[in-house]
């Protein structure tokens, strides 16, 4: 399930600030893609691997979240060699593992207010050209988050309580009462966002 | 702190939710009982300006609500029946925060008191929990502690035992009795009820009983027998 992977924590990956992590995540991943050497696409995950260790990311947790993605490279990989051949498959699978791992540094170091500061600050020009809400579009960003694994559930609820009525796995009769609930449940987000904003 | 409705009459889609509602309450401890439907919700999100009355004047601490939005807010916290729609954001110390921000713009005093609200309803420890893994009673503490960093002086409680196990229920029941704030609780618990000092029981958008708590609860079970 999708959810926020921040663990709260002293390192000193924490005590970097989210801009500059998104910044450095941004400018990395870019000469990630551009990089076709193998030796640089292993050394680079290699220092990803050794900057995870010193902030003691490396955890068991960690790999139980990260497992999914490492089945889908590895299929990857087989799908390259088959094609393209050892090398590619290697600057290809290293490539991929390394930005999953950027990405999941970053996320498990910085909390969502602190990457909603980031975004708002980002999108602050076109606020002030009167394009957009700057506020608006960061709380979106974490209200966002933290229903996805609401919806999820409520989602399962209703599926379950169709099947209990004998409907079966038929999708579509469990969309109209997840429509309806989740737009009873944004106004009372909304009421609850008004009553302590 | 006084609260007074004055002719307050809403309605919604052409239907009279509250009827001509008059009355002023001082007491600390408020109860309002009513069947689903009565209006109890409504009344109570007149309080802090969620709804906004058809005819007539809501007044908290002498600021008359619809003209006095910000500073109403300021004062009233809102605890809703579900705590999932209260807290907004995903980890338990990102959620208080949220709420206190424009208040309290330095990041120390603002630790300080999020920890601080955390404590009073023995949540601390949930500080840097994910919402969604809490249970319904540990939510229903964040939710009251989200509300209680912001130091309201009126606390506005919507039916805030329903969804809680009767361990939760009973330390819910037991801050109420210590929270320094005037409280107004809508709720079913005809237990929690009975523990205020003054009751309003609703029916069909009307104050049809006004009076102590045990006096109310004899009438209302009477009433729905």
């Amino acid at each position: 399930m999708i959810t926020t992977t921040y663990r709260s924590g002293s390192s000193w990956l924490h005590r970097i600030s989210a801009g500059k992590k998104l910044f450095f995540l941004l400018v990395v991943s870019t000469l990630l893609l551009m990089l076709e050497q193998v030796n640089a696409q292993l050394l680079v995950l290699l220092l990803i691997l050794i900057v995870m260790k010193t902030a003691k990311l490396l955890t068991i947790s960690f790999y139980h979240s990260i497992r999914t993605f490492i089945w889908f490279i590895v299929i990857v990989a087989a799908y390259s060699i088959w094609v393209q051949g050892w090398t590619t498959a290697i600057v290809a699978s290293a490539r991929m593992l390394s930005l999953i791992l950027l990405a999941m540094t970053v996320s498990m170091t910085t909390s969502i207010a602190a990457l909603m500061s980031v975004l708002e600050v980002v999108v602050k020009p076109l606020d002030r050209l009167g394009m957009v809400n700057s506020e608006r579009i960061a709380l979106t960003f974490g209200i966002t988050l933290r229903m996805i694994p609401e919806l999820s559930l409520q989602w399962q609820e209703i599926r379950e309580a169709q099947i209990a009525r004998g409907v079966g796995q038929n999708v579509l009769v469990c969309i109209v009462p997840m429509i309806v609930r989740t737009l009873k449940r944004a106004q009372e987000i909304a009421d609850a966002v008004d009553a302590r904003y | 702190m006084l609260i007074q409705f004055k002719n307050v009459t809403v309605s919604r889609d052409d239907k009279t939710v509250l009827s001509g509602l008059n009355f002023a309450i001082s007491e600390r401890r408020i109860g309002i009982l009513g069947a689903n439907g009565s209006g109890k919700s409504t009344l109570l999100r007149l309080l802090n300006g969620l709804l906004t009355a058809k005819t007539g004047e809501v007044i908290v601490d002498g600021l008359e609500v619809s003209k006095n939005l910000a500073a109403v807010r300021h004062k009233v916290g809102f605890v809703f029946q579900n705590p999932d729609n209260q807290i907004v954001l995903p980890v338990v110390r990102e959620d208080l925060e949220f709420g206190i921000k424009r208040k309290i713009p330095d990041a120390r005093s603002r630790s300080e008191r999020i920890l601080q609200a955390l404590e009073s309803v023995g949540a601390a420890d949930l500080i840097d929990r994910i919402a969604h893994t809490l249970s319904g009673g540990e939510k229903q503490m964040v939710a009251l502690a989200a509300v209680l960093a912001c130091n309201p002086d009126l606390l506005v409680f919507d039916e805030p035992t329903t969804q809680l196990d009767l361990k939760h229920r009973n330390r819910f029941a037991e801050l109420l009795r210590v929270l320094p704030q005037t409280c107004l609780v809508a709720s079913h618990d005809l237990d929690l009820v009975a523990e205020m000092d003054r009751v309003l029981v609703i029916e069909s958008g009307r104050i049809v009983w006004d009076g102590s708590a045990l006096a109310a609860i004899d009438w209302y079970r009477n009433h729905c027998a």
